[in-house]
């Protein structure tokens, strides 16, 4: 495969084709518009500064969405420090899986009809570990495969697949506390 | 059963997603944020240099103390013998003499 040979010229051809997939895998992550916009920038900024440290041996959409979840990944964990010392019992609903309060957070992209069922969703994505939730959004949001996943977060494809199994699990045992009779 | 069925729409209420649209202007920031790299590049010092300067310093500060101390205390023994010369005193005669020196 070939190297990256990016020049800021040619970068609104690049941002245009990729801007989209990473923009979106953010915003789900994050679920959080101005934020995921700030990493999305973020991202062709980094990429633009450490083109050489593309090696070739994925492609260059995974190496972008690498690069995106791992500010994904930094932003929450911020979140998460912040919770902890500021809001210590939300914090803890939050680890012990509970519903904490409803995300106003919905994608742009729901289906009208499907919106109120996709906030419960998005809000039990918050309970999920991060590593859970980045490989159940990559699979069932961004559509990429177990390999693709596997590359994105450095790992094997049997981590994924236990991740993935992890994650709807615990997603069902999530979403099982909002159901009313 | 019909738990199982909301839990797995609500599973699948992301299913038929449309991408969210993206700005482009976007495009322009990033340009303009390398334009800024570039430009503060020339202006930023690299930080061994600070280091370095910073470690001059202190080690001038050190040396500055250490000559001030030495000199401090052999002018204030260089005093007392000039006094002692100038005056004509004797050796013997301790009562102008600092306590320690006796």
């Amino acid at each position: 495969m070939s190297k990256l040979q990016l020049k800021a010229a040619d970068l609104g051809a690049f941002m245009q084709k990729h801007q989209g997939r990473i923009y979106n895998a953010a915003l789900n992550l994050l679920q959080n518009q101005l934020e995921a916009e700030e990493v999305t920038q973020d991202v062709f900024l980094e990429a633009y500064n450490k083109q050489q440290s593309f090696k070739g041996d994925a492609s260059i959409s995974t190496w972008l969405y690498r690069i995106a979840i791992n500010k994904c990944i930094d932003i929450l964990r911020k979140k998460q420090r912040r919770l902890k010392w500021t809001n210590p019992l939300k914090w803890m609903a939050a680890e012990a899986l509970l519903p904490v309060e409803p995300t106003d957070f919905v994608h742009p992209g729901i289906v009208t009809e499907n919106k109120e069922k996709a906030a419960i969703l998005y809000n039990a994505l918050l309970h999920l570990p991060v590593n859970q939730r980045t490989a159940y959004l990559l699979h069932d949001t961004e559509h990429l495969s177990y390999k693709e996943i596997s590359e994105v977060l450095k790992t094997s494809i049997p981590a994924v697949e236990s991740l993935l199994f992890r994650a709807r699990q615990n997603l069902r045992k999530s979403i099982e506390k909002y159901y009313k009779d | 059963m019909k738990k199982e069925h909301w839990v797995d729409a609500v599973i699948n209420s992301t299913h038929q997603i449309k991408p969210a649209g993206t700005n482009p202007f976007w495009v322009i920031r990033v340009q303009q944020k390398i334009k800024n790299q570039q430009e503060n590049r020339h202006a930023v010092i690299a930080a061994k240099w600070v280091y370095s300067a910073a470690a001059c310093f202190a080690a001038l500060l050190v040396l500055n103390i250490l000559t001030f101390s030495n000199t401090a205390a052999k002018s204030s023994k260089n005093n007392i013998q000039s006094v002692i010369q100038q005056y004509g005193f004797m050796q013997t005669d301790y009562y102008f003499l600092d306590p320690s020196t006796r």
